[in-house]
């Protein structure tokens, strides 16, 4: 059927749009173009500039630190992809396991964390990294494993590990939830169907659950890019992106830069490569996994 | 359920509309109700903008004690006058001066860090001081000598300092030397090494190291430990690209020096993820010999250490070192912050702002601060040193017979301090040699000029 | 009506019929001992930390560094009045109350309809429109500071009573418009064009019959955005220079960077921080954990 409701006109469309479009171009578009702008001058705040054209993307190309950084980040979203969705996922299972008594609580307490701050989170973090009054070297002395104490947040080879730790904690409740969610709208009568052929509870997550949940999975990694590419708090608290740069993150190499160094210019241009490359991965992991959303 | 929606959608009508009227009615009110910018209201009070590194939470320490009874004090005699003051801790403060430098959108009057303004002269965010303060002689003819020295930059002085200190010295506790074996505070480099080496085998941590926000180590060490190898005519020649280089071997050998003391195992395994008062904590729990920091920790250690450990407290200047080109007297220090004012004001309120900053800076603020263990750059003369606490004494007696020398972040501008403090750190977990560090600070140094 | 049915479904898969297959008693006692233990560990890992805060604010520096785990003797609450009477708490709280409703509220309307518009039409531009929203989940909100701050100066609304509502809305956006497009496009079209036939218009279209069913997902959005506004800094430190505006996050920074000497100051700043939202938690955590479960799923 043809109606003029379900095919709207083209100012019909538009002029429900226009107040969203009209506030997000001024506050994020209209911003955005001018740090896009910013990143064509040698600026160091202030009135004067100096228009040096693509030079500081030829120094973003030829920048070690960056490009370490950009490791680094890498490295975090790959850990928080595996950790927030995969321990999020197994414990969706294991919470939805008949098996499983007072699931209400832990659903209450593992989804806890994630109403805290970032900042809070990160300071909560710190003390309980630390040498002499922390609760994690504590927990560790108590069960004579003495020896696995390292220096968290100092050692370079762990310190990455270290503060991927607190954010991963931080939301595996909130995968959780999300994963628990669509398992139980998952139809009971398909896992019925597959116990009176025979399935183990591991067959029935491989071939059922697993696949009913495809679009869940879309949905989180999503999330869980989108939020994680940008990450900044906890660490910013927890090391400042060190000792050293070895945790740097480009969202806190782009600030260092910013209001550290006051090389504003150069800054902006960080920001720009690292939203190009957010957006690529983005769109790649969209095609990979999910040809057919829009 | 069609009631609901009803109420639901008169409820966002409502809100939507207080918004939109919010916004203009406001907009057209702002410049009486929210006087913000430079403009007087109606019944003739003036605003003033101000924004510090003093926030509230910090009034019972000295500097804030004293910032506050100033502050409250102008107030009660200008009731004309509305200062509109907030206080940001440093971080945020310097997120948020940078911004507003950025936009064009300083405030009234401000504090400016020394390595900010050739930046901001050249950006025109500021005029030089040096007439009014010749015209004010009553009030800064009593400052110290040097008041100015790093608040100038081109021959022209941009900002009035209220603090003047020195900002590395080593706090040591003498009962742990002395159970460690070591008689007396050592005179030369290899001296203090031995110390460490014995402090150690007592079980003590030598040095309680706080570097988390990467500016301990060079300012409250390196400033000083640096010129004692290079003299600060080398720095000076170095900053202006004058023939000294930071890849010159007198410097990469302190850098090497920070090395060797790491690999001694010298200071806490902690030190990049703990800050500077948690060194204080780890000294004042008698688990470290010594600390170091700046003049602002003594009154720090006087309110905070338990009685026992302010008892064996004393001062110490970081040692001669054998072959350096510095003085061995010399210790660095300086203002770090200056008080500056927007060029773009009225007379009428340049002349309330001078008031203002005279309040925070002179006599009445001097004695304040002084009474609690502070060091202002307003000299008073008839303050009595000897009811201050001990340890206050010895460090006016420290810094009496030696000079200030320049510390890297006052000096430095943005991009070279960050690439010493990040270096230090680099250097400390072993991921860059002292060369590479050297070489990366001299181009961070040639890259912003 | 005819949408109930949907809603329904969903929760009745939420109470599935408890027939299994018998295997050996045994083996599963034991496998649910180990199950139950783990999440135990796990629920205790995910509280202990923030309680631990909570306990160790009520010590004092003394007490505390003689036992980090100890519970404290005595209720030591000096901490937490300094922190309200410096903070100026009441004012803090007030507007960060303000911010937060109108903010969300904003959120939801714009959201909805945005993606309404999104998920159900095809039209010339969607796919720019919906690509910029994108951009705005990935957009490192440092990079803009300068920007938004050197704009609302410009127009004048930079420090005023809204100003905070502005970036919070349009920051809560992206990620909203994300979920809720997700959740229509599940929505069966079948749906409106029975109501247009019955001669319903676009707009009551809109809010009586697609509202109603989406209300999972605007919980979800309702949380996500609270959360997002109630803990906003960045913005709230440069935005806003009147004291009397501010937010708890930044009033509360002050006191957190001030107060590193002393562990249990810093942990009832770090408290006075979070209480407020705990409690909200507490009170709600229900509705909350079935707003965001229900919201995220996509069939």
């Amino acid at each position: 059927m043809k109606s003029s409701a379900l095919r709207p006109k083209w100012y019909v469309i538009w002029g429900l749009l226009l107040p969203t479009i009209l506030l997000y171009g001024f506050v994020v578009i209209i911003p955005l173009f001018n740090s896009i702008r910013y990143s064509f001058y040698k600026w160091m705040g202030g009135p004067l500039n100096n228009f040096v054209g693509l030079d500081n993307y030829s120094r973003l190309i030829h920048d070690d630190e960056f490009w370490g950084s950009f490791q680094h980040t890498m490295l975090f979203v790959v850990l928080c992809i595996l950790g927030q969705i995969g321990i999020g996922f197994l414990l969706a299972i294991f919470v939805n396991s008949k098996l499983a008594k007072f699931q209400s609580f832990h659903r209450i307490s593992i989804f806890f964390p994630v109403v805290v701050s970032a900042v809070v989170i990160g300071f909560i973090w710190s003390i309980i990294y630390n040498k002499d009054v922390g609760i994690l070297n504590w927990v560790l002395q108590s069960f004579n494993l003495d020896n696995l104490i390292v220096p968290w947040l100092d050692d370079p080879k762990y310190v990455m590990y270290s503060v991927t730790a607190p954010i991963i904690w931080q939301y595996i409740g909130l995968y959780m939830i999300i994963f628990l969610a669509s398992l139980q709208s998952i139809p009971q009568s398909l896992f019925e169907a597959a116990e009176i052929d025979g399935a183990s509870g591991w067959k029935k997550t491989i071939h059922i659950t697993i696949p009913m949940l495809n679009g869940t999975f879309l949905v989180a990694l999503m999330l869980c890019i989108a939020g994680n590419m940008k990450a900044f708090d906890h660490i910013f608290v927890m090391t400042g992106g060190g000792p050293g740069n070895s945790s740097m993150l480009m969202s806190l190499y782009a600030y260092t830069m910013s209001f550290d160094r006051m090389q504003m210019g150069y800054g902006s241009a960080i920001s720009i490569g690292m939203l190009v490359i957010s957006l690529t991965i983005i769109g790649l992991s969209r095609k990979l996994l999910g040809g057919n959303q829009s | 359920m069609k009631r609901k929606l009803g109420i639901l959608s008169f409820i966002l009508v409502l809100f939507v509309s207080v918004f939109i009227t919010g916004c203009s009615s406001s907009a057209e009110t702002a410049d009486e109700s929210n006087g913000s910018d430079s403009k007087s209201g109606g019944d003739e009070k003036i605003t003033i903008s101000f924004i510090h590194n003093t926030p509230k939470a910090e009034i019972n320490q000295a500097e804030g004690k004293a910032f506050y009874a100033q502050l409250e004090q102008f107030k009660k005699d200008h009731p004309n006058v509305v200062v509109k003051d907030e206080g940001y801790t440093s971080d945020d403060y310097r997120t948020k001066i940078k911004t507003l430098a950025a936009a064009n959108e300083l405030p009234d009057v401000y504090l400016l860090e020394g390595s900010f303004l050739p930046n901001f002269s050249e950006n025109g965010l500021i005029e030089p001081l040096n007439d009014t303060i010749e015209n004010k002689a009553d009030w800064t003819e009593n400052f110290m000598n040097d008041a100015f020295a790093d608040m100038t930059y081109n021959g022209n002085i941009y900002g009035i300092p209220s603090d003047m200190k020195a900002t590395s010295l080593i706090f040591y506790n003498e009962d742990i030397f002395k159970e460690a074996g070591v008689k007396e505070f050592p005179k030369t480099w290899a001296d203090f090494k031995d110390a460490i080496i014995k402090i150690k085998d007592a079980g003590y941590t030598p040095i309680a190291l706080g570097n988390k926000d990467k500016w301990v180590l060079q300012s409250c060490f390196l400033s000083t430990f640096g010129d004692r190898f290079t003299g600060s005519d080398w720095f000076y020649s170095a900053r202006d690209g004058e023939g000294a280089k930071f890849t010159d071997p007198e410097f990469v050998n302190a850098l090497e020096e920070v090395k060797t003391l790491t690999e001694m195992g010298a200071f806490n395994t902690d030190m990049n993820s703990i800050n500077n008062s948690a060194q204080r904590t780890m000294f004042y729990n008698k688990k470290a010999a010594m600390f170091f920091e700046g003049a602002w920790a003594v009154s720090a250690v006087v309110n905070d250490a338990p009685e026992d450990v302010l008892a064996s407290t004393h001062l110490a200047l970081l040692p001669a070192v054998e072959g350096g080109n510095g003085n061995a007297n010399a210790v660095s220090g300086g203002t770090s912050y200056g008080y500056t004012i927007n060029p773009k004001l009225s007379d009428e309120k340049n002349e309330l702002v001078l008031e203002l900053i005279e309040a925070l800076t002179g006599k009445g603020y001097a004695e304040t601060l002084k009474e609690n263990s502070g060091f202002p750059v307003y000299v008073t003369e008839e303050f009595d040193n000897s009811k201050l606490p001990k340890l206050t004494q010895e460090y006016f007696e420290l810094t009496e017979k030696s000079n200030f020398t320049p510390v890297y972040d006052m000096k430095l501008s943005p991009t070279p301090v960050d690439a010493i403090n990040t270096g230090l750190q680099e250097i400390t977990i072993g991921v860059k040699t002292p060369e590479q560090v050297a070489e990366e600070i001299q181009d961070a140094l040639e890259s912003d000029q | 009506m005819n949408t109930t049915t949907v809603v329904d479904k969903q929760t009745k898969q939420t109470n599935p019929n408890l027939k299994k297959v018998k295997t050996s008693n045994g083996i599963k006692r034991t496998a649910s001992l180990i199950l139950n233990v783990f999440l135990f560990l796990l629920s205790a890992t995910c509280l202990f930390p923030i309680i631990w805060v909570a306990y160790s604010s009520l010590k004092t520096q003394k007490e505390f560094s003689l036992n980090i785990i100890s519970l404290p003797t005595q209720f030591h609450f000096q901490n937490f009045i300094d922190a309200i009477e410096i903070t100026n708490m009441g004012t803090l709280l007030f507007n960060s109350t303000y911010v937060t409703v109108i903010s969300v509220v904003l959120t939801l309307v714009l959201g909805f309809v945005t993606a309404y518009v999104l998920s159900r039409f095809t039209f010339k531009g969607r796919a720019i429109v919906y690509t910029l929203f994108l951009l705005g989940m990935l957009i490192p909100i440092h990079s803009l500071l300068i920007p938004i701050f050197a704009l609302f100066n410009s127009v004048n609304i930079a420090n005023k009573w809204y100003t905070l509502i502005f970036p919070n809305v349009a920051f809560n956006l992206p990620i909203v418009i994300f979920l809720i497009e997700n959740f229509i496009r599940t929505i069966p079209k079948e749906l409106e064009e029975a109501a247009y036939i019955d001669g319903s218009s676009m707009l009551k279209t809109m809010f009586y019959i697609i509202l109603p069913i989406c209300k999972p997902v605007l919980a979800t959005a309702l949380v996500l955005s609270f959360l997002h506004t109630w803990n906003e800094f960045p913005f709230a430190l440069v935005l806003i220079n009147d004291q009397n505006l501010r937010t708890i996050p930044v009033g509360l920074a002050n006191f957190t960077s001030s107060f590193t000497v002393n562990y249990p100051q810093l942990m009832a700043a770090l408290v006075i921080a979070i209480l407020p939202v705990v409690i909200v938690y507490l009170v709600a955590n229900k509705q909350i954990i079935k707003g965001m479960a229900a919201g995220a799923i996509k069939s």
